[in-house]
């Protein structure tokens, strides 16, 4: 999987680091090639022009390498390897040898040849790409050589030598080598280019300057055999024998770097998983706190009404009750509000979906409370792709999936409590039973008792008292019964419905986090580079 | 240039000028909008400055390249020094003739400017200039060959076989491109000589001329006119070879020109620039397409939530209304005055039983508190917000939109306008019946009292068994067998049912009465009901107005902020 398709860039930008990472791994390939050679390697960098590819033909006694007046020229690198060199079998999954020389080079893969020089029989002669021309690919190219290299030789000229550009890269990228050897090449007046390439260098900080620059006379006919340079470099490659631990150093700075920014960025993505779950968990409790009393007197209405129907069956007034009632209240109807009992079954209707639409907009609510919650947590991370992708509309539960959802809840609920009152019904203890029966008796002797002591059939008082007081006393003596059940039943009917509310925005918050799950990738991807790492 | 094409031009700059107006600050990016106003400024001073006869040409390019020894070849004479030591050149050298006044070709600006007058007549309108390089590690002298760029009319590009590749050179050229057209552009591959060294080396030569040209042309210059030369060979004065195309070069330079062509390279430098401009306008007017889209959308987003919020805001009210109906019917109930008779004594044992009083400022304290929508508020406002925020508009714009309608805002301005209504309200207050129609309900209540008591008393003497004519004693009589009757079963019996049939009576009107109340403020909480909807109505649609005013307010350009400069 390619770098950008898994890296998240919260903290970094996903180019700054993916060139970090290609260059490590391109780096740690060129390792495994040059490990596989028994040799060191001498590494020609610098502008297009400068002549590296003349200096490195120079070193290899033949035309390994084209140089011409097409800039740039040289377009990869190419190894000259001396002619005894042994070579892996792992050698050629990286390099090939040339198809005619001299050779242009691709950036594909390492160009072969071999030199004849047997002053540099334990050395390989690496001529690279340029530094600075329009095509920015030969840039990285060179630049990563610099990991490699056990000499480097940056060559400028006399017309580049204050290039900003050259000087720059020069700085920054090779000023730490422990053996580099600036050259300047095309030199008229060697004494003074060699002392104003100096001061340059001095003045941009380049550390203590080991070395002398080399300058290299302009020829009116590049000569096929020059010594001087040749022996320059011969003289200074004792001094560069030990520095291997300086460029293990470079490269393991390398892995901490990329290390480091993986671990921060793990930090950072984990530290968000747990913003977003405290969010949510946030808003949750929020609704809870607001919206319990608005579900809990909706669900209580909702199951007394239906488990008054079951016990009602064991109500053994409430036929007669009903009836006293409506003989008793015909002719008093207009004390009554007569139209209010039409009217509030109309409602009742109205009601249960207003009911519903309550819901609706509390738990969409809650939802937007959310994404605006997670919006914030994510808004110091802004620029980054990750921020991009989770404000991504479609991500958000829309009206119509969430309205689906609490049908769901409710069917489901509804079909907990169908259940629930069979086991009820069932199961209605006998004693329960004959407790419902027995108040109910006792309702029924006072009530005849009432009448005998009075005598002469029911007054009209009377049957205002039963049909005030009957259903009052039976009805709250079933309901007494069944309170016990009500309340256990409403306890967990709210539960659950709390539990499919969480379920809901648990539906969102995962959206969020599954963006998140890169994490795992940015964790291999740690443990792959520090196995790596920690191999060499 | 015909005074037609003038007027065109600066009809061109006004219209520029009029869309950056219009551009609010967020649509720039950093300093972009200063920019864009100098730009403005500078071609109006230039447009003033075409009819002049003098063309600035300008030797750009690399460090060694050998422009100052371009510029000693083409004047004749070492004018300014050239060096293997690099970065050389430090100031910019003009060369003119006598005759022209350099003060009033310059625009002001802090480079070190080095001025030599000549006397030779074939380059009287021309002020040659050598400039600092842009690639060394000297950023100074890029710097000042930036701001020198805008008193040259005509650009000599210089290249060496060495630095012709260069990716500094092209990226200076598009720079360059921002403000100078490419028709006035030469480019000159010199120190040719290093690659020919020999004549037969001629065709190396045209290969490196026309790799450059192919550069060149992925840099968006079609037609680049290139030539290649070799200055140290013209400078020195030695024969020059047959492959140098210095003389093609130095004649296109000096050519005479006409005053048409001259005025035609000041105008393509100014259509350069401003075409350069509108695509920096047009480009921050795509800027706002996304926000002018947004703010367009938002009042159907919001109507889209408005169905269920009303449900909410309906629901709300009517549970706020029930409260108050609930208070509302015991304070009414003060108006028991009306009652008289039974029905005071039932009303008074009602009002005993319901404990009235504690109702009363409960009552009062519902108009006090409007109904709380906070609720479906705090909704809509995280609706808006999040919405705004998942369109990633820049920074100050979605500040500025969820602002308006940041939860704090939406319930401030609610509050305040439902609370005015309710002072209103609240002075208003309820009526029961008065006048005339007060005096009928007492007076029926009188009349049935007394017929139901004077049949009862009439049944109680049975004055239809007084069959003798009226006397006092046949009507003593009756009396006494009244009274003997009362205190027999039967007429206790009898007074029970008068006073049974008295409270029943009673019982009708204090419920007719009730109702008769209760229907009046059922009556007068529909309408603050309604009121209140519409109130909430209301402040949807102002909602909207407020976005769109916002939206306006935030695509208005900020003419204030941004001065000429
Ligand atoms: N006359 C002369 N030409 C030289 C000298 N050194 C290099 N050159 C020329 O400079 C040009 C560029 O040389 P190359 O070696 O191809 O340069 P390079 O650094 O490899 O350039 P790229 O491959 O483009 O990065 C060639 O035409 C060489 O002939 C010199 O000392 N004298
Ligand atoms: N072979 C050759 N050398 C040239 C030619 N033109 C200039 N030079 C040499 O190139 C070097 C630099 O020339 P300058 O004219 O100083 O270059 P410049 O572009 O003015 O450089 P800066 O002032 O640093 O920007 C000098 O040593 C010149 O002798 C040429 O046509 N052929
Ligand atoms: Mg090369
Ligand atoms: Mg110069």
């Amino acid at each position: 999987m390619s770098c950008s398709e898994w890296f998240p860039g919260i903290t970094v930008s996903k180019e700054t680091f993916c060139r970090k990472y290609d260059l490590f791994w391109s780096v740690v390939d060129l390792k495994r090639l040059k490990e596989s050679t028994a040799v060191r390697w001498i590494v020609f960098v610098g502008g297009t022009g400068t002549g590296k590819s003349t200096l490195f033909n120079f070193l290899c006694k033949s035309n390994v390498s084209s140089t011409g007046v097409e800039r740039p020229k040289t377009g990869g690198c190419i190894v000259a390897l001396p002619e005894r060199a042994a070579v892996d079998d792992s050698f050629y999954h990286l390099a090939k040898w040339g198809q005619s020389y001299p050779a242009d080079g691709t950036p594909e893969y390492f160009t072969l040849a071999h030199h004849t020089n047997e002053k540099f029989e334990n050395w390989a002669l690496v001529d690279t790409p340029d530094l600075d021309s329009l095509i920015e690919s030969h840039h990285r190219l060179a630049e990563k050589m610099g990991y490699l290299a056990d000499v480097v030789i940056f060559v400028l000229s006399e017309e580049k030598y204050a290039d900003e550009k050259l000087v720059s890269v020069l700085i920054q990228q090779f000023s730490w080598h422990p053996c580099i050897v600036i050259t300047v090449n095309k030199v008229t007046d060697s004494k003074i280019i060699a002392a104003d390439v100096e001061e340059i260098l001095r003045g941009h900080g380049f550390p203590d300057f080991r070395t002398k620059v080399i300058t290299v006379p302009f020829f009116s006919i590049v000569p096929d055999n020059w010594c001087e340079f040749e022996d320059a470099i011969l003289k200074r490659l004792p001094f560069c024998l030990q520095n291997e631990a300086r460029l293990t150093a470079r490269f393991k700075g390398l892995c901490s770097e990329l290390l480091t920014i993986l671990a921060k960025e793990r930090e950072v993505l984990a530290s968000l998983e747990v913003a977003i779950t405290e969010a949510m968990k946030k808003s949750f409790s929020a609704f809870v706190e607001k919206h319990t009393k608005d579900i809990s007197e909706s669900a209580r209405s909702l199951l007394r009404e239906e488990i008054q129907r079951l016990y009602s069956r064991y109500d053994i007034f409430s036929g007669p009750r009903r009836f006293l009632k409506d003989l008793f209240f015909a002719p008093f109807r207009w004390i009554k509000k007569s139209n209010a009992k039409s009217k509030e079954a109309a409602l009742v209707s109205d009601a249960k979906y207003l009911q519903h639409q309550l819901i609706m907009s509390a738990v969409m609510g809650s939802i937007n409370q959310y994404i605006v919650d997670v919006y914030r947590i994510m808004e110091p991370y802004d620029s980054s792709s990750l921020c991009k992708r989770m404000k991504d509309e479609k991500l958000i539960l829309s009206e119509s999936e969430v309205e689906e959802k609490i049908r769901n809840l409710t069917e489901r609920l509804m079909d907990w409590l169908r259940g629930e009152f069979e086991k009820l019904s069932k199961g209605i203890p006998k004693l329960k039973e004959w407790g419902i029966y027995s108040s109910m008796l006792l309702w029924a002797v006072f009530l005849l008792a009432i009448e005998s002591a009075l005598g002469g059939g029911i007054s009209v008082f009377d049957a205002l008292l039963d049909s005030v007081l009957a259903p009052v006393v039976s009805k709250y003596t079933v309901e007494w019964f069944a309170k016990r059940d009500i309340h256990r039943i409403g306890q967990e009917f709210i539960d659950r419905y709390k539990q499919g509310i969480l379920e809901i925005m648990e539906s969102q918050r995962m959206k969020f986090v599954e963006l998140l799950k890169v994490e795992d990738l940015v964790k291999m991807e740690m443990k792959r580079i520090s196995s790596v790492c920690e191999e060499t | 240039m015909t005074l037609e094409e003038l007027q065109t031009l600066s009809a061109r700059i006004d219209e520029l000028e009029d869309r950056l107006r219009q551009l609010p600050k967020w649509a720039f990016e950093e300093k972009e909008a200063d920019k864009c106003f100098l730009t403005i400024a500078q071609v109006r001073e230039k447009l003033d400055k075409v009819k002049d006869q003098v063309i600035t040409v300008g030797l750009l390019g690399g460090t060694g390249v050998g422009k100052s020894t371009i510029i000693n070849a083409l004047a004749g004479e070492e004018i300014s020094t050239a060096s293997h030591r690099r970065p050389h050149t430090e100031k910019i050298l003009m060369y003119h003739h006598e005759t022209i006044r350099i003060r009033d070709f310059m625009m002001p600006n802090e480079a070190p400017v080095v001025c030599l007058s000549h006397n030779a007549d074939r380059a009287r309108s021309l002020i040659l200039c050598d400039l600092p390089d842009f690639d060394s590690v000297r950023k100074e002298h890029r710097q000042r060959v930036l701001n020198f760029l805008d008193n040259l009319d005509m650009i000599v590009w210089v290249v060496s076989p060495e630095k012709y590749a260069d990716q500094v050179f092209y990226d200076f050229l598009k720079a360059a491109l921002e403000k100078k057209s490419p028709g006035n552009f030469y480019f000159l591959l010199n120190k040719a000589d290093l690659i020919c060294d020999s004549e037969e080396n001629r065709t190396l030569l045209w290969r490196v001329v026309e790799n450059f040209r192919g550069y060149l042309r992925d840099s968006g210059i079609d037609a680049p006119i290139v030539y290649a030369v070799s200055a140290l060979e013209v400078f020195n004065a030695d024969s020059i070879s047959s492959w140098n195309q210095w003389e093609l070069f130095e004649r296109e330079i000096f050519r005479e020109r006409e005053i048409k062509e001259v005025e035609a390279i000041k105008e393509a430098n100014l259509k350069q620039m401003l075409d350069n401009l509108s695509l920096v306008v047009t480009n921050c007017e795509e800027r706002m397409l996304p926000v002018r889209r947004l703010i367009s959308q938002l009042p159907e987003a919001l109507k889209e939530h408005k169905q269920r919020m009303d449900y909410q805001v309906k629901m709300i009210v009517n549970a706020w209304a029930d409260s108050f109906l609930k208070n509302a019917d015991q304070e009414i109930l003060d108006f028991g005055t009306l009652l008289v008779g039974p029905s005071r004594l039932i009303f008074s044992l009602v009002e005993i039983f319901s404990k009235r009083r504690q109702f009363c400022d409960a009552a009062r304290g519902t108009l006090d508190s409007p109904p709380d929508i906070s609720q479906v508020l705090k909704q809509l406002s995280n609706r808006l917000t999040s919405f705004v925020m998942s369109k990633n508009l820049p920074a100050p714009v979605s500040e500025e939109l969820i602002r308006i309608w940041s939860f704090s805002e939406l319930s401030s301005k609610w509050v305040a306008g439902v609370n005015t209504y309710l002072e209103t309200i609240k002075t208003m207050g309820l009526s029961g019946l008065v006048g005339w129609k007060a005096f009928i309900f007492r007076l029926k209540q009188y009349l049935s009292f007394w017929i139901i008591a004077l049949v009862f008393v009439a049944s109680m003497g049975r004055i239809w068994e007084l069959k003798e004519p009226f006397s006092w004693n046949s009507m003593l009589w009756a009396m006494l067998k009244c009274c003997e009757r009362m205190f027999s079963l039967d007429g206790f019996g009898a007074l029970l049912s008068f006073v049974m049939i008295e409270i029943l009576v009673g019982c009708y009107f204090v419920s007719r009465y009730r109702k008769f109340l209760r229907e009046v403020a059922q009556k007068f909480i529909e309408t603050i009901e309604q009121e209140i909807f519409q109130l909430w109505d209301d402040f949807v649609s102002e909602l909207c107005e407020d976005i769109r005013r916002e939206g306006e307010i935030l695509l208005a350009g900020s003419e204030n902020s941004v001065g000429e400069q």
